[in-house]
């Protein structure tokens, strides 16, 4: 009888405590959101063009998240050194776009050039992947799944390391095409060449996954060895092979999602997975993991978040809010793994995490 | 290739023949891996033998001769069971020793040519001239090439060799060599070691390197001490086991007093620099059994530990530093050392309590999450009139107890080393009391630990609660040990060189976490002239103990009987007993998500 009353009342505490955060939070959001637009610091040229940053950061967010949704939905593996797959095909597409850049081939075949950009950077980020899966996870098929996540957290540091001492430490800085620099009027509204390309190459890539996924055959099989592996093997799909596949396209998507980056931020080192892998884990989680849409969704709605929220939730007494950027993309992924670990789209059931 | 492999199979068995071919060409991409990182040419800058062999070539050797053994080593199916049941027929382990051996060396002997006539180095730093002048021994490309190939060969074949001798020379053989290593690596230091104890060294040492009569010395001297201790140490023990009780504890308690004794003098013994570096070991020392009690107890994956580092810091420094950004308060450091404390088990509450219901890899995340968020903070200009953003906070006083103050090295040391035993004591009883054998039941199973009766919530809280008192008394020393403290010292890869630490020790182990420490901080501090490679080291441990002993070098009791090897299974051991526990975690995870 105790032990039931006990049971019963442990239970709505917490969902109280949550409810009452979770109201907490949405009043002062909502205070300070409107407090920060009164106060009116930013024009709405401003805000547009903050949204624009944001969409085409998010789309590249959305992109790299593929490789986590995918890879998670099929081993349950948070594959920490995605970031360090994108980074992979970036760091290694510079030295092919100093050589084109250097030869002038870069600025008279501009598109010719990313094109073959993304052609190194893909086949660099896949065989890096490839090879994560192979040497580092393969082996642990089944482990506990604590080990297979420091197995990860060590390949990120390894590969970070090993592309420092391949490449060097240095930034070097990733040449664009002079015809994709500068500003562009869409619709009245200016924007960064680089940014409309990056924008809509992600959402090719995205809209080909789509159809990669629910048309092919390969595609079936993923998401049947998803569903369940076992079931799937005695349905006389190689498992092993699936997996391989998987890792194939994420590191794919994360190498095109590589240059994409280099060319919007023209900046390439052997630490720029770190981050960008992080928050597109986020958005990953954020739109529900295992959910390539919810992946996309979740990159959109991050990459605008993180570059609205510095000017929309922190009061603008607080001194230099741009840095606590990094900060608010945290907070989100807490509080959504708090609130809703299913995200957006995803189920709300917390066992699953 | 398919003919010559053929041949092979006809000779000595084809198993054997492709295993030696994989072996070797996977020794041949470690080698040239670790010619375009840069670590053979940064080695070849210190010499072994002094004159004669570089560093660098003799990690080049070394790859041959590991690749030989490992082809070499028989009956792969038992390969790591204590002693192949069947004795192995000579000519084919060493041939297949000398096919990898060969291999290794064909290999690198191709990146050499390739490297010589196309220039490699605007793209991998690393590839310079004078690499592949080591590469080749000092001879042109072609003549080194060649070199490569035989020299591997023959080296395989001497490294499969090894499994030819007997077993009771082996391990000596093994530890003389490793040895005459550890001479050549930290030849400075060990020189004056040697020379503060009135031992020549001109017999061992020229300049920095050995001399062919200190590498024959070092050599029989180490293989003659472990073929004494292996052959004496059973005899020893069943001596000891015979005395009685009361004769047992005393010999106990005079090994417990000599080794208080050298804790007690290590300062003096050590000097100013490595005191400095025991120190630090120490420090990590105390915030390994902090995480330990997270994660190896309770099985929480905190990647977010080095939050709790820097609360222990911050909040020490701005208690007692009198230059504090936000006012002097200026109180006594053992005052402010249990408030410290107590704060930080209340941190851990406050970052535990949210995320009780995440399990495995989320909650790992979203501890990174909050260890990033506060490295931010600390760091940001919004925070800046508390913690001093990116100025930090200077002139922590020194700890003193009366006229004495802890002010350098030396003395520190003291407070550090108490702390540490303190810690782990108490670490220890946890480990076997009620509280320990419920985390120990949560670690295993949730589920059936609350079915059981135990608050999941409760113990989880405590873990984190404690967890963070341990890991904050780390940074409440750091704090007074440095003097000044700056936001940079308290990034994510903290968190990750105390996780690696631990899991390197063996997760759930105290000695563990000591050797982890001394391991993976006191190394790369002794070795600061390779301090670029500490991190790829960091990664490269994690994954190699995950994938080649996941109960960690110096496993707990209880760990070890978890993760038990079977004598027969050896190297699969751990997919077996992977997939005896995670089955159900992998099936329920399946479950939930579908």
């Amino acid at each position: 009888m105790g032990g039931m009353q006990r049971a019963m009342l442990r239970l709505p505490i917490r969902q109280i405590f949550l409810v009452v955060l979770a109201i907490l939070l949405a009043v002062g959001l909502f205070l300070g959101i409107r407090s920060n637009l009164q106060a009116g610091i930013l024009s709405g040229a401003d805000y547009r063009s903050f949204v624009i940053d944001g969409i085409a950061r998010g789309a590249l967010y959305a992109v790299i998240a593929v490789g986590y949704t995918l890879v998670y939905g099929i081993l349950f593996l948070i594959n920490f050194a995605h970031g360090e797959v994108f980074m992979s095909g970036a760091f290694t597409s510079f030295f092919v776009a100093r050589t084109l850049s250097q030869t002038g081939f870069l600025n008279e075949n501009p598109l010719l050039s990313v094109l073959i950009l993304l052609v190194v950077s893909m086949a660099v980020s896949t065989i890096t992947a490839v090879l994560l899966e192979r040497i580092a996870y393969r082996p642990l098929r089944g482990a506990p799944r604590l080990i297979p996540l420091i197995t990860a957290i060590g390949a990120s540091l390894f590969l970070q390391n090993t592309f420092r001492a391949f490449y060097g430490a240095n930034t070097r800085g990733y040449p664009v095409p002079e015809s994709l620099q500068g500003r562009m009027d869409v619709f009245g509204i200016p924007i960064l060449r680089t940014q409309i390309i990056v924008i809509i190459g992600a959402a090719l890539l995205m809209v080909g996954l789509y159809f990669f996924i629910e048309r092919t055959k390969t595609g079936r099989s993923m998401r049947a060895v998803g569903e369940d592996r076992e079931i799937a093997a005695l349905m006389g799909i190689n498992v092993d092979r699936v997996i391989v596949q998987t890792f194939a396209i994420g590191g794919m998507l994360a190498g095109a999602a590589g240059v994409l980056w280099a060319l919007v931020f023209s900046q390439v080192d052997f630490f720029m997975g770190f981050f960008p892998g992080i928050k597109a884990f986020t958005a990953a989680v954020l739109g529900g993991i295992g959910n390539i849409v919810g992946a996309g969704l979740g990159g959109l709605l991050l990459g605008v978040l993180e570059s609205l929220a510095p000017y929309l939730f922190i009061s603008p007494s607080v001194p230099s809010p741009n840095q606590l950027t990094d900060a608010i993309a945290f907070t989100i992924l807490v509080l959504i793994l708090i609130f809703r670990p299913g995200g957006i789209l995803g189920s709300s059931d917390e066992e699953k995490a | 290739m398919v003919r010559a492999l053929r041949l092979g199979d006809q000779i000595f068995g084809g198993a054997t023949t492709r295993r030696a071919v994989r072996w070797g060409l996977i020794g041949g991409a470690v080698a040239v891996y670790l010619a375009l990182v840069g670590l053979i040419q940064r080695f070849q800058t210190r010499d072994v033998i002094s004159g004669l062999i570089g560093l660098g070539s003799t990690l080049l050797l070394i790859v041959a001769v590991a690749f030989g053994y490992t082809a070499g080593k028989p009956d792969p199916g038992s390969s790591t069971g204590p002693e192949p049941s069947r004795a192995p027929q000579p000519g084919g382990v060493v041939s297949a020793g000398a096919v990898a051996g060969g291999l290794t060396g064909a290999v690198t002997a191709i990146f050499l040519l390739f490297a010589s006539v196309v220039r490699l180095q605007s793209v991998f730093i690393s590839v310079s001239d004078e690499l592949l002048d080591t590469l080749a021994f000092g001879q042109p490309a072609p003549l080194g090439a060649v070199l490569l190939v035989v020299a591997g060969a023959l080296l395989g074949a001497l490294g499969a060799c090894a499994h030819l001798l007997p077993p009771r020379f082996r391990s000596p053989l093994f530890g003389g060599l490793a040895a005459v290593l550890i001479f050549a690596l930290f030849s400075s230091l060990l020189r004056q070691i040697l020379f503060s104890l009135y031992i020549p060294t001109a017999l061992i040492y020229s300049g920095d390197a050995l001399t062919i009569t200190g590498l024959v010395i070092v050599l029989v001297l180490t293989a003659v001490c472990i073929y004494l201790w292996k052959e004496k140490r059973q005899v020893a023990g069943r001596r000891l086991e015979a005395l009685p009780d009361q004769r047992r504890r005393l010999v106990r308690l005079v090994a417990l007093f000599f080794l208080v004794a050298l804790l007690l003098y290590l300062p003096q013994i050590l000097g100013i620099f490595l005191s400095e570096i025991v120190g630090t070991i120490g420090l990590f020392v105390l915030m390994g059994i902090g995480l330990n009690i997270v994660v190896g107890y309770a099985g929480l994956l905190d990647l977010g530990y080095v939050a709790f580092f820097a609360i222990g810091a911050y909040s020490t420094a701005i208690l007692i530093s009198p230059s504090a950004p936000a006012g002097s308060i200026g109180m006594n450091f053992w005052v402010a050392l249990p408030l410290v404390v107590l704060f930080a088990a209340f941190c851990g509450v406050l970052i535990g309590a949210p995320v009780l219901r995440l399990r495995g890899d989320y909650l790992a995340i979203v501890t990174l999450g909050f260890g990033e968020i506060i490295r931010i903070l600390v760091i940001s200009n919004a925070l800046a009139w508390l913690t001093g953003g990116a100025q930090g906070i200077l002139s922590i006083p020194d700890p003193a107890i009366g006229g004495l103050v802890f002010d350098d090295s030396q003395t520190i040391y003291y407070p550090i080393v108490i702390a540490c035993l303190v810690v782990a004591f108490v670490s220890a009883r946890l480990e076997n009391s009620r509280v320990g054998r419920a985390w120990n039941a949560m670690r295993e199973d949730e589920s059936v630990a609350e079915a059981m009766g135990i608050s999941i919530i409760r113990y989880k809280l405590l873990a984190f609660a404690m967890g963070a008192a341990v890991g904050s008394l780390g940074g409440i020393f750091f704090a007074v040990k440095i003097g000044s403290i700056f936001a940079n010292s308290f990034s994510l890869l903290i968190s990750i060189q105390i996780l690696s630490l631990v899991v390197l020790g063996g997760m759930g182990s105290i000695r563990g976490v000591i050797v982890g420490a001394a391991v993976l901080v006191g190394l790369p501090e002794l070795l600061r002239e390779f301090a670029e490679y500490r991190l790829l080291f960091y990664g490269a441990t994690l994954v190699a103990i995950m994938l080649l002993k996941p109960q960690g070098l110096l496993p707990s009791e209880r760990r070890r009987r978890e993760l038990a090897t079977d004598e027969d299974v050896g190297d699969q051991h751990e997919a077996r007993t992977g997939q005896e526990s995670g089955a159900p975690v992998l099936a329920g995870g399946a479950k939930e998500a579908g």
